[in-house]
């Protein structure tokens, strides 16, 4: 079974994604800040993590340059952000991102995208 | 009121059934006056009092739970 | 003028009072005041009959203490009323059953030979309980009036004969003015309720006058009787059978507050508001108690004061204040047994005349060819006349056995014959209503072997005694068979016939219905009413179209068989607003299963359930069903409406907020000087909740199957996130304003110590709740600032608010503090939370904190909120800040300058 992680502080957002990520078979993390999904990412090698990028403490792009330089370069990251300008994108990318997709996004297109880059 | 209270109220009735037949009766029912009352009329008339009061405590905690809970 | 005149005028002014309160009730009936539990727990006390009045007296002061066992039965079963009342008020209300005999029929397919059994037992069972109480008001008289002849003249000179007569004419009007026989007549339960005040009232009054008056107190009367003959009889029960009589007397009691027709009419379908009977299960044990704290008192009295049965102990109530001269109590007392006897026969006149028009009468019509084409034109005016008549019917009958056959018994036995008869009704009623397996061929045999025995071991021996048949049968047994001597069955003899009847009537019966159903089957119509009645706490909601049907009938033909019964105006009316309940498009010509179920019922309420099911067969054409698919349509009608439910309440809600939501929008969007900045702050504050919404709202959209449980969260969810937003919203349009200088805010002089008491004030309900303990500080001799008044509460409920989120949770405190420094008043808010980290410090005010590309975030929770008091205080012209407490949490504190003289 793939593993997912999921990263963000909002709960609501993370009972959505959580439902959504179980019900497509994906065995499913959770972190609810920054730290701990550093943690969580070096436990338990995710194959994709949805990651938000404002967050107490560490922030989104910190977790994501840890995880493709410090962790695995293999692990997909996504990022699921309320951040949607252009230079925010680019940030994005330039930490590694394998894909960016802005808030409120669409959950269909959003377990597409994670199932195209956990296979 | 909740599924307990409902408990509870069968559990009363059990109870108070009991209490009400032989052979937990055959305790008072003597012929003999106790502060010039018949001990049997003593009995039945506190087991009585007691149903309702415990009828009435069980009742208003089924109600206030049912207006403070969920 | 003699003493008879008073009581007869008294008596004749007391049922016009009757008239009088139950018109007035009618007229009020739509106030909420008159639906009250007490009025309920009152009405049942329709129990309570002339028999308590007198006869309890007279049991007590022959028997002693066994009078009790009419009184144990029903305090045991109230404690049971919120399960099985309840349960039997729930499947009534669903399926419009509005009688014991109706009741018995709809559990057992809509029986109509089950209806007309259970009401012949009725009639039987209830005829000579009514002669009792003409009996008892008729003896009454006699003894004001020395009348001695009393019923055996003429029926003219029979103050029964016109007492019955006022009553036939006060139930009609009272208890049969509705065609729909399930709609509430709250002129007769009102009186009900007067009535057992008054009876109360009465009995309570004369039972001081005898215990403190003729006596002196309880144990004077006590220890004087002690000397009495028998007296060690009376205050015991006989250690040899009296358990058994004990026992079983007190399992009919039980049984009788439920079954008997005029308890099921008060308790059942004349029930409001199944609230009602939490107050009725310690209120009506009490009214019993009350009522029988001086039946032994003055059972003991009078034997003390006629011994050596000089005065027939029934009439002890009666003769105890006439011999001494009190006639005004004794009329007390007469008129409280009066009150006693005329409710228990209006109740019961009433419920009888509804069992049999319904289960009797309509299906005679509809059986006769000639008289269902005769009547047709007025069937709604025929059922109605027609249980007019039958209160009519049934007084005469009762008189007639009072004058004829029931003179020779004394009040109790026949009651409790009676309630034998009634009792009857308990394994198919009672057993039928939690057992699925009961079926119908088990009802037949268990009325039929039930009402047998009865007949036999007690109904035979009055007969007897009546001296209408021949002894012998009550000595040598029926056919000269020792073992089937009525008075002892099989060989067993006990002491009370009573109790050895009622113990082998309901052993068979109850054997036969379980033995019956055990080894027959059920139909299929039957098994869908077995379900419905064992869980109908499971189907009461979704009951008007869970119903199993398959067949073809139109609308046009249903309507005109509903307004020969409800008039046409009514069958409209109703028409229409279930259409529009149910979205039933005008002008649709075929009935679904919907609109045959609610006309179905709506017929029950008229005429019964199983006069209704043959009415509604005669215009629909039905094909029979097969088990599975009664179980799978019920499971997923179920399903559906419940779910259903759950979202329209939601959406309502969602729908709220979105007007408020669009409202605001509208606005926001007219502040066209708006900075960008300050755009990109609130749309991305917005966005967090939107995300979450339409997140679930996709979830719940794709995913039908979802658990109902996980449906309710997320729509819980949206619905929070929608709030949320809205919140959002009107803060961004405060902050506008504020900073727009739209917003006027006057100044006036204040003490910021009230300001400060008036947001405690406002939170203290809160706080309590989450168990913080808030504390102030105030200053003695504040100066006075300029400010305004509310603004200012709204900062400092802010504060407090955010105080909240974040003190500590289990131990929490909050302190708020007044003090001046430096020419100027500080107000101080502080918690014992983890505190604000050094450098969010400033940040934490800023609206525009997140737009500057951070990418941390602030403490969750602060929001606007606090912008919004810095732009208050802005202009106010004082400053506010933010700073860690001395050893934990934070305090939040602004302040204002002191008002210059």
């Amino acid at each position: 079974m793939k593993k997912v992680l999921i990263v963000d502080d909002e709960p609501n957002i993370l009972m959505s994604l959580e439902f959504l990520m179980k019900k497509n078979g994906y065995k499913v993390f959770i972190a609810r800040d920054g730290s701990e999904a550093l943690g969580t990412v070096q436990d338990e090698l995710p194959d994709v993590v949805i990651l938000d990028i404002m967050m107490p403490e560490v922030d989104g792009y910190e977790v994501c340059e840890f995880i493709k330089k410090k962790v695995d370069a293999n692990i997909k990251v996504v990022f699921l952000t309320a951040k949607g300008k252009e230079s925010d994108f680019e940030k994005g990318y330039e930490v590694g991102a394998d894909f960016y997709m802005t808030k409120p996004f669409s959950t269909k297109k959003l377990v597409d995208k994670v199932n195209e880059l956990a296979n | 009121m909740s599924k307990k209270v409902v408990t509870y109220l069968t559990v009363i009735f059990v109870a108070f059934a009991l209490a009400l037949h032989y052979p937990f009766i055959a305790i008072a029912n003597k012929p003999i006056l106790v502060y010039g009352f018949p001990a049997f009329l003593i009995y039945l008339t506190c087991v009585w009092v007691l149903l309702i009061v415990v009828g009435f405590l069980v009742v208003r905690k089924g109600t206030s739970d049912d207006t403070h809970g969920y | 003028m003699g003493i008879e005149w008073v009581v007869i005028i008294l008596s004749s002014a007391y049922l016009g009072l009757l008239f009088v309160i139950a018109g007035w009730a009618e007229k009020n009936a739509n106030k909420q005041w008159l639906s009250n539990p007490y009025i309920y727990a009152l009405s049942l006390a329709v129990y309570c009959t002339a028999w308590t009045f007198y006869g309890s007296v007279g049991r007590a002061a022959n028997q002693g203490l066994d009078f009790l066992t009419t009184y144990m039965g029903p305090i045991l079963m109230a404690p049971l009323f919120w399960l099985v009342l309840r349960k039997i008020i729930r499947i009534c209300k669903a399926q419009r059953i509005t009688s014991i005999a109706d009741f018995i029929s709809a559990r057992y397919g809509k029986s109509l030979f089950l209806g007309a059994f259970a009401t012949i037992i009725c009639i039987l069972a209830i005829i000579p309980y009514i002669s009792i109480q003409l009996k008892a008001i008729s003896s009454s008289f006699r003894i004001f009036s020395a009348d001695v002849a009393g019923s055996k003249g003429l029926f003219f000179n029979d103050s029964a004969f016109y007492l019955m007569v006022i009553l036939a004419v006060f139930t009609i009007f009272f208890g049969s003015r509705k065609i729909d026989a399930s709609q509430k007549n709250t002129g007769l339960i009102t009186v009900v309720a007067f009535e057992s005040l008054f009876k109360l009232f009465a009995f309570v009054v004369l039972g001081f006058y005898v215990t403190y008056g003729l006596f002196n107190g309880f144990s004077d009367i006590f220890i004087k009787s002690s000397e009495l003959p028998y007296f060690e009889r009376l205050i015991t029960i006989d250690p040899v059978d009296g358990y058994g009589d004990w026992f079983w007397l007190n399992i009919l009691s039980f049984l009788a507050i439920i079954l008997l027709p005029r308890q099921f009419h008060v308790a059942v379908k004349e029930n409001n508001d199944e609230n009602h009977l939490k107050k009725a299960i310690w209120l009506f044990p009490l009214y019993l108690f009350l009522i029988n704290v001086f039946v032994l008192p003055i059972a003991l009295g009078g034997n003390l004061l006629f011994p050596g049965n000089s005065v027939d102990a029934d009439t002890y109530v009666l003769v105890m204040p006439l011999a001494q001269g009190n006639t005004f109590l004794a009329l007390l007392v007469f008129l409280g047994g009066f009150s006693a006897a005329t409710s228990m026969i209006i109740v019961s006149t009433s419920a009888l005349s509804i069992m049999i028009s319904n289960n009797l009468m309509i299906p005679g019509i509809l059986r006769s060819e000639f008289l269902s084409k005769k009547l047709n034109p007025q069937l709604n005016k025929v059922v109605l006349r027609g249980r007019q008549l039958m209160i009519v019917v049934m007084l005469m009958l009762a008189y007639l056995y009072y004058k004829y056959i029931g003179q020779p018994f004394p009040l109790v036995s026949i009651g409790l014959i009676s309630f034998v008869g009634v009792a009857q009704f308990a394994p198919s009623a009672i057993g039928g209503m939690f057992w699925k397996g009961g079926n119908y061929k088990g009802a037949i045999a268990s009325l039929t072997v039930g009402f047998l025995v009865w007949m036999f071991t007690l109904v035979l021996p009055t007969i007897v005694n009546a001296k209408l048949i021949d002894a012998t049968i009550l000595n040598e047994g029926l056919l000269g068979l020792s073992w089937l001597k009525p008075q002892a069955f099989l060989g067993v003899d006990f002491s009370n016939n009573v109790s050895q009847g009622f113990m082998w009537s309901i052993l068979c019966n109850g054997l036969a219905y379980v033995g019956v159903s055990a080894l027959t089957s059920q139909s299929i119509k039957e098994t869908n009413q077995a379900e419905v009645f064992v869980d109908i706490f499971k189907y009461s909601t979704v009951y008007e179209s869970a119903i199993v049907w398959k067949g073809q009938a139109f609308i046009t033909d249903i309507k005109n068989l509903l307004s020969m019964f409800l008039g046409k105006r009514r069958t409209d009316l109703a028409f229409e607003r279930f259409s529009d309940r149910n979205a039933i498009e005008q002008g649709t010509i075929e009935a679904d299963f919907r609109v045959v179920n609610f006309a179905e019922k709506l017929l029950s309420g008229a005429v019964g359930s199983a006069s209704a099911r043959v009415l509604m067969s005669s215009v629909v054409k039905e094909e029979e069903i097969k088990l599975e698919e009664v179980f799978n349509i019920l499971q997923e009608t179920q399903r559906y409406i419940t779910d259903n439910k759950e979202l329209k309440k939601k959406s309502v809600e969602l729908e709220n907020a979105g007007v408020k939501l669009r409202q605001a929008n509208k606005e926001l969007t007219k502040l066209d000087e708006l900075k960008d900045e300050f755009i990109s702050t609130v749309t991305h504050e917005m966005r967090t909740p939107i995300t979450s919404i339409r997140a679930l709202s996709e979830i719940i959209n794709d995913n039908e199957d979802l658990k109902t449980e996980e449906r309710a969260k997320f729509l819980d969810t949206i619905v929070e996130e929608t709030k949320r937003m809205e919140r959002l919203i009107n803060q961004v349009l405060d902050l506008e304003k504020m900073e727009s200088g739209k917003l006027e805010i006057p100044f006036s002089t204040i003490h910021l110590n009230d300001v400060a008491n008036e947001s405690v004030r406002k939170v203290k309900q809160l706080i309590s709740e989450k168990g913080i303990a808030l504390s102030t500080n105030l200053h003695g001799k504040l100066p006075l600032v300029k400010g305004n008044r509310d603004r200012l509460v709204q900062v400092i409920l802010n504060l407090m608010s955010n105080a909240i989120k974040f003190c500590d949770n289990s131990n929490g405190e909050i302190t708020i503090t007044t003090s001046t420094r430096n020419g100027s008043v500080e107000l101080s808010v502080s918690d014992n939370g983890p505190g604000v980290p050094k450098d969010s410090q400033k940040l934490i005010f800023e609206a525009f904190y997140q737009a500057k590309n951070q990418t941390l975030k602030k403490p969750e929770g602060s929001g606007l909120g606090l912008t919004i008091c810095k732009k208050i205080i802005d202009k106010h012209e004082g400053s506010i800040w933010i700073e860690n407490g001395a050893e934990s949490g934070a305090v939040v504190a602004f302040s204002l300058p002191k008002l210059k003289l």
